[in-house]
């Protein structure tokens, strides 16, 4: 790992409250109907304690990335979470995958939702969400690790490449670090 | 994806809550109460009213007490699948309702999927062997079917079924099976008297969703990457299925949650014409006669159907086209 290279990134806080409170509202109001029932037939156990348990996931989810350190570099991306670190090497990318997530409404209103970016490796996978800082530096480094391995990129990633200002196809200028990048 | 299936799941717990306030204070909102409409036509019968006896009915269903304490009760009771009480039947709603419920589900998803069965291919055909002779009679066909009022196509369709299968005028099964407990026998009897409203349903959406295909693939068909693909020798049929249809049904996905609404409130007035043991004439009938729970329950149904169907219509099309559409382009 070149240091004097090296770019660090973080899910910025601000932007993982949204999240935090998706998941408490979530638990909370699963478990809060079955504790306040006298009675739990097998349907609400499964219909509430199923919404709690999937948003208390959510929420683990939202606090591994909180705690998740994304490095960038030439040679690869590393990331390092309390639990593991993860490294991929530019020139082990085998496959790419950027893609939109929003409501019908957010894209009629072409405003909102977030991006995700897989980088697939030798049996191993990275996620990153739109929300990461220097997510556009971070989508640069691999659509030219990418053109460099020869890896093709489907037309709907080659689309949302563009759409964010970087050509998959073409040598395009690295992004300068873009805090503030938001869909 | 899990990510935003969850934060989508999430948006439904308080789009639902604001649904039924909103449904509570608008089936609170014509004057008087279900008590007082029943004084009124205990009077235009001439008959005594008995005011202990009506003071003891409005204690019994709760009247006497505050709108927000009204509300919440009912709200708990939702969230429990309690429906709360038939006033005019003096029933549970769960009671009263009985299968109306399941046989509205069945009903609209019947007539969503034979909307889908028929435009899509249709649809599909004509854009592909667009100014044909068939892409002209299939068309045709189509806005035969939306030009064609709905209680006449079932009206027509109710005689016929009678003249050609001997199926019985009206229901949605022999008489016999009505209130009946569930059996191989009933299930048939729905089936056998099911494809008429479907049909009739049915219609009324198709030729729109055929022309809006259409409209859609052949603009794509007339994309770049379509023509290139052509010129690399990709065979058409797998050119056909990889991008442009994946593109072009995306209206069709996102009708879902439209479709749903329109099928339901068309299949009010069909359950009318074609005397339907579905939700329809009930609730008609309760919004009337101010049977507040037993309307509120039926709305409620219905709008989370309808919330269910954006739901599932926004996680198909985040998977069916994950491309996103900037005015601007990213903000920085």
């Amino acid at each position: 790992m070149t240091e004097a290279a090296t770019v660090f990134y973080r899910y910025p806080p601000n932007r993982l409250v949204g999240d935090y409170l998706r998941a408490g509202v979530g638990v909370a109001f699963g478990l809060a109907i079955l504790l306040a029932s006298d009675k739990v037939t097998w349907v609400m156990g499964l219909i509430f304690g199923g919404l709690a348990l999937a948003f208390g996931l959510f929420g683990l989810r939202t606090l591994r990335q909180h705690m998740t350190e994304v490095a960038v570099n030439e040679d690869g991306i590393f990331t390092r979470t309390p639990t593991a670190t993860r490294t991929l090497a530019w020139s082990e990318l085998e496959g790419l995958r950027l893609r939109y997530f929003g409501s019908h409404r957010q894209r009629k209103s072409k405003n909102g939702g977030f991006l995700e970016l897989t980088l697939y490796g030798p049996a191993k996978r990275m996620r990153f969400e739109s929300s990461i800082s220097g997510f556009r530096d971070i989508a640069w480094w691999s659509s030219r690790a990418a053109r460099h391995n020869g890896v093709s990129l489907d037309p709907a990633t080659a689309g949302n490449f563009l759409a964010i200002g970087i050509d998959a196809d073409g040598e395009t200028p690295r992004p300068l670090a873009d805090p503030d990048f938001e869909l | 994806m899990l990510a935003y299936t969850l934060r989508r799941l999430l948006i439904m717990i308080p789009t639902l809550a604001v649904i039924s306030f909103i449904i509570f204070v608008i089936i609170q909102l014509p004057p008087g109460d279900y008590l007082e409409t029943y004084i009124a036509e205990l009077q235009a019968q001439g008959e005594a009213v008995d005011p202990s006896k009506i003071a003891f009915l409005r204690e019994q269903y709760g009247l006497d007490k505050p709108f927000m304490e009204q509300y919440a009760h009912w709200a708990w009771g939702l969230v429990h699948g309690d429906l709360g009480y038939s006033f005019e039947y003096r029933l549970p709603v769960t009671e009263v309702v009985g299968d109306r419920l399941l046989l509205t589900v069945v009903v609209a998803a019947a007539s969503i999927v034979f909307t889908y069965l028929v435009a899509f291919p249709i649809g599909v055909y004509t854009a592909v062997r667009q100014y044909s002779f068939g892409d002209y009679s299939l068309s045709f066909i189509g806005l035969l079917g939306l030009a064609t009022p709905n209680f006449l196509l079932g009206l027509i369709l109710l005689h016929l079924a009678y003249q050609w299968f001997g199926t019985s005028i009206g229901g949605l099964m022999d008489p016999h099976y009505i209130n009946k407990p569930w059996s191989w026998g009933k299930a048939g009897s729905v089936l056998e008297h099911l494809w008429v409203p479907v049909v009739v349903i049915g219609t009324a959406g198709t030729a729109a969703m055929i022309r809006r295909l259409r409209a859609n693939l052949l603009d794509e068909l007339e994309k770049q990457y379509v023509v290139t693909a052509r010129a690399k020798g990709v065979p058409p049929l797998k050119l056909l299925f990889k991008y442009p249809l994946r593109l072009a049904i995306n209206p069709f996905i996102a009708d879902i949650g439209n479709l749903l609404p329109q099928v339901i409130s068309g299949a009010a007035v069909i359950s009318v014409v074609l005397d339907l043991n579905t939700t329809g004439q009930m609730l008609v009938s309760a919004l009337q006669s101010q049977d507040m729970y037993l309307a509120g329950s039926f709305l409620m149904f219905q709008s989370l159907l309808v919330v269910i169907g954006v739901y599932v219509s926004d996680v198909a099309l985040a998977m069916l086209d994950p491309r996103i559409r900037l005015t601007g382009g990213a903000t920085k």
